[in-house]
C-alpha cells in the first residue's frame, strides 16, 4: 500500500515515514501544500495522511481544491485533539477519516488500510482468492492454513495483484505501488519478486501476461 | 445617578408650572386693576344718575336708588348718600351709614366709617345744590379679586395635576425604546454578540447602539484571536508530542537497531524542541500579562547581550555564527526592565542565528540620537518583507520562506517584551543582503 504523507514537522514527517514503512507500507512525504499538490498526481497512492496546519496554506483548503478537482484517493486528517470543528469541517470537505495528534502508529495504519478497504469495496479485512490468503494488518499469508513466510516487498506485490483477482497489472504499475521516489528500483526488480512468489507459493498462481503484466488466477 | 425619565419629567413639569404662574400672575394682577376700574366706573356712573333723577327735597315716594348689580351681595353694599350744601342728609340708601361716605370734596376718595373701609364717589349737582355720595365697601371689592383668583387657579391646579399625569405617561411611552434595546441586550447569551443593528431604533439611540455593537465587534475579535491562539497553541503542542510518540512507537517495535538510535535521537531532539515550545509559550503569556512600564528601569544593553550570548552558546556553535556587540552598544544604557531586555534581544538574536546563513556574524548595535534611543539586530539573511514582519510581530505566524524548527512565537515574544517599555520594533532590508530589526523608544 503506497501513502503520501503531507506533514510540516520534520519529526513528526520522518516518524511518519518510518513507522509506517514498519508497517509495510510504501511511503512518500512532502512538507507543504505546493509540494503535495506536485506529489499526488505522480504517485499511485491508495491514501494521504494531511495535517491540516501547513507552512503555505491550510490542509483543509488542499483537501477541498483536490476534491473540487475530481481527486477521488482516501484521505486521512491529522487534527489538534480538541478541535471537534476540524473534524466537522474536515469531513464536510471530503475528507475520509480523521486522527487526533498525538496518535498511535498501530492505529493509524489500520485506519489507513481500513479506507483502502473501503476504496476498494472489501468488507474483510483480509483478501481470500482460492485457497489464498492474505491478511494486510498482520501481514501474514496463508495457503489452506498453512503460513507462507514473504519479504516486505513479496509480500507487497502480492497484495497489489491480490486487490484485483484476474485482473492484469503491469510491472510498471506494480514498481509504482510498492516503491517510493527516493527508493532505488532495480530493472528487473519485478521479475525477481515474482519469480520469488511463483516459488514460495507453488505454481498456478501468479500468472505472466506476456508483454502485458501479472495476475492472480481467480478460482 | 437620577433617572431619565424622572429628570426628563421634572424639566417638563417645572418648567410648564413656571409659565404657567407666569400666565396667572399676570392675569391676576390685570383682571384686579380691571375691577377696580369697572367698579369705580359704575361708582360715579351711579352718582351721576342719581344726580340726574333732579331730586329735590325729601319726597318720602321717590325711592332710594342703587344702580343695577348682577351679584346681590355687591348691591347689598353699594351704598348711596344726598346731603344738601347746608350740610343735611337728605336721603340715603338702606346699607347707607348716617355719616358722611366722603369729607364732601368731588371725586374720588376713601374714608373708614365704623371700622369699615369705603370707597366713595362724590358728585356735587350745582343746578340742584346737592351732593350725591356713592360708594363701596373695599371688602366687596377684595372678594371679588380672590373670587377671581380662585376661578383662575383651581381650574390651573387642577389642569397642571392631569397636565402631569398626561406627561408621566408620555415620557414613559417616549422612553420605551430605551427599555427595548436594555431588554433585548439583558435577554442575550454570553456568548450573543450580534451587532443590535439599526432597524427599529430612534435616531437619538443610534450613537449609543452603534458604541455597542462597536464594542460588541471588539469583543468578538478578541474572542476569535484568542481561540486562534489557542488552536495554534494546540497544533504547536500537539505535533512534537505527536512526533515524540511516533517515533517511541518505532523505537519500541523496531528490532533494527540502526532504526532504533535514530528514533532514539528523534525522541530526544524532540524534547528540546518541545521545551523549547513550552518556554517560549510561558515568555509570551508573561509577556503579554505584563502591565506596561515606561522608562521606570534602566538596564546595560552589555549584561544582557553576555545572558543571550551564554543561553545561546550551542546554537551559535552549531550555525558557526558570531554574535557582535558594537563598542557604541556595549556602552548603551536602555529604559527597559532586565527581563523584559532579555526575552526581546535573545529572541532576535535566536531569529536571526536560525534565519541568517551560517558561518557569518550577528550584530547588536546601537540607536541613539535626540529624540530616540535603541538598538538593533541585523543579520546577513534575506529576512522578512516589512509587512511580512509586521505579520509576524503576532503569535504563531511565521516568514514565507521558515521552514524546519520554530512555530512563529519569538518576533511575537519580543514584540509583546518592547511594546511594555514602550519601544516599537521596525524592519529593514539592507543591501547587498541582511536584514536588521531595530527596537527604539521614542523620547518626547
Amino acid at each position: 500500500m503506497r501513502v503520501l504523507v503531507v506533514e510540516d514537522d520534520e519529526i513528526l514527517r520522518d516518524g511518519l515515514a518510518a513507522g509506517l514503512r514498519l508497517e509495510g507500507m510504501t511511503v512518500d512525504t512532502v512538507e507543504d501544500c505546493e509540494d503535495a499538490r506536485a506529489a499526488l498526481p505522480s504517485g499511485d497512492y491508495e491514501a494521504v495522511v494531511l495535517d491540516i496546519a501547513l507552512p503555505d496554506g491550510s490542509g483543509l483548503d488542499l483537501l477541498r481544491e483536490w476534491r473540487r478537482q475530481g481527486v477521488s484517493v482516501p484521505i486521512l486528517l491529522l487534527t489538534a485533539r480538541n478541535f471537534v470543528e476540524d473534524r466537522v469541517e474536515g469531513l464536510d470537505r471530503g475528507a475520509d477519516d480523521y486522527l487526533g495528534k498525538p496518535f498511535d502508529l498501530i492505529e493509524l495504519a489500520a485506519r489507513l488500510r481500513a479506507l483502502q478497504r473501503r476504496a476498494l469495496g472489501r468488507a474483510v479485512a483480509s483478501i481470500q482468492v482460492g485457497a489464498l490468503e492474505i491478511d494486510p494488518a498482520l501481514r501474514r499469508v496463508t495457503i489452506e492454513g498453512k503460513e507462507i513466510p514473504l519479504s516486505r516487498r513479496e509480500f507487497a506485490v502480492l497484495e497489489v495483484l491480490a486487490e484485483k483477482p484476474g485482473h492484469v497489472i503491469s510491472r510498471s504499475q506494480i514498481e509504482d505501488r510498492i516503491y517510493g521516489w527516493q527508493e532505488e528500483v532495480g530493472s528487473n526488480a519485478v521479475e525477481v519478486h515474482i519469480h520469488n512468489l511463483r516459488t514460495k507459493l507453488g505454481p498456478g498462481i501468479v500468472e505472466t501476461v506476456r508483454g502485458v503484466g501479472y495476475r492472480i488466477a481467480r478460482r | 445617578m437620577i433617572s431619565l425619565r424622572l429628570r426628563l419629567f421634572m424639566l417638563v413639569v417645572t418648567a410648564t408650572a413656571l409659565v404657567w404662574s407666569a400666565a396667572a400672575t399676570w392675569t391676576v394682577l390685570g383682571a384686579r386693576s380691571d375691577i377696580e376700574e369697572v367698579l369705580d366706573r359704575r361708582l360715579r356712573e351711579a352718582a351721576h344718575m342719581v344726580a340726574s333723577l333732579n331730586y329735590s327735597g325729601s319726597d318720602p315716594a321717590v325711592p332710594a336708588v342703587a344702580p343695577p348689580m348682577v351679584d346681590p351681595s355687591y348691591e347689598r353694599q353699594l351704598s348711596c348718600q344726598i346731603w344738601s350744601l347746608g350740610g343735611n342728609l337728605v336721603r340715603r340708601s338702606g346699607s347707607a351709614p348716617a355719616t358722611p361716605l366722603s369729607a364732601g370734596q368731588p371725586g374720588f376718595s376713601e374714608r373708614t366709617i365704623n371700622g369699615v373701609r369705603w370707597r366713595v364717589y362724590t358728585y356735587l349737582d350745582p343746578a340742584s345744590g346737592l351732593q350725591v355720595m356713592v360708594g363701596d365697601t373695599l371688602a366687596v371689592r377684595q372678594q371679588l379679586v380672590t373670587d377671581l383668583i380662585a376661578g383662575l387657579l383651581v381650574p390651573a391646579a387642577v389642569g397642571l395635576v392631569a397636565l402631569a399625569a398626561l406627561l408621566w405617561l408620555g415620557v414613559n411611552r417616549g422612553l420605551a425604546p430605551v427599555r427595548q434595546v436594555a431588554a433585548a441586550i439583558t435577554a442575550r447569551g454570553p456568548s450573543d454578540l450580534q451587532p443590535l443593528g439599526e432597524t427599529g431604533i430612534p435616531a437619538e439611540l443610534t450613537p449609543l447602539t452603534q458604541a455597542i455593537d462597536g464594542l460588541f465587534a471588539r469583543v468578538t475579535e478578541l474572542r476569535a484571536r484568542e481561540r486562534q491562539f489557542l488552536a495554534s497553541a494546540a497544533h504547536e503542542m500537539q505535533t512534537p508530542l505527536a512526533g515524540l510518540k511516533t517515533h517511541a512507537d518505532i523505537a519500541l517495535r523496531s528490532s533494527d537497531p540502526e532504526t532504533r538510535t535514530h528514533s532514539l535521537a528523534r525522541i530526544s531532539l524532540s524534547v528540546d524542541r518541545t521545551a523549547r515550545l513550552v518556554r517560549q509559550l510561558l515568555d509570551l503569556a508573561r509577556q503579554e500579562g505584563e502591565a506596561q512600564q515606561e522608562g521606570r528601569q534602566q538596564t546595560p544593553l552589555r549584561t544582557v547581550f553576555a545572558m543571550v550570548e551564554h543561553e545561546l552558546e550551542s546554537l551559535l556553535a552549531e550555525r558557526n555564527v558570531t554574535l557582535r556587540l558594537t563598542p557604541p552598544a556595549s556602552q548603551l544604557i536602555l529604559p527597559i526592565s532586565e527581563e523584559a531586555l532579555l526575552m526581546a534581544l535573545r529572541n532576535l538574536v535566536e531569529n536571526a542565528v536560525i534565519y541568517g546563513p551560517g558561518d557569518a556574524d550577528v550584530i547588536v548595535g546601537a540607536v541613539q540620537s535626540a529624540d530616540s534611543v535603541g538598538f538593533y539586530v541585523e543579520d546577513q539573511g534575506p529576512g522578512l518583507t516589512a509587512d511580512e514582519a509586521q505579520a509576524c510581530t503576532q503569535p504563531f505566524v511565521r516568514g514565507q520562506r521558515a521552514k524546519g524548527r520554530g512555530s512563529g512565537l519569538g518576533l511575537a515574544i519580543a514584540h509583546a517584551a518592547l511594546a511594555n517599555a514602550g519601544m516599537t520594533m521596525s524592519f529593514e532590508q539592507l543591501q547587498p543582503t541582511g536584514f536588521r530589526i531595530t527596537a527604539v523608544l521614542r523620547l518626547s
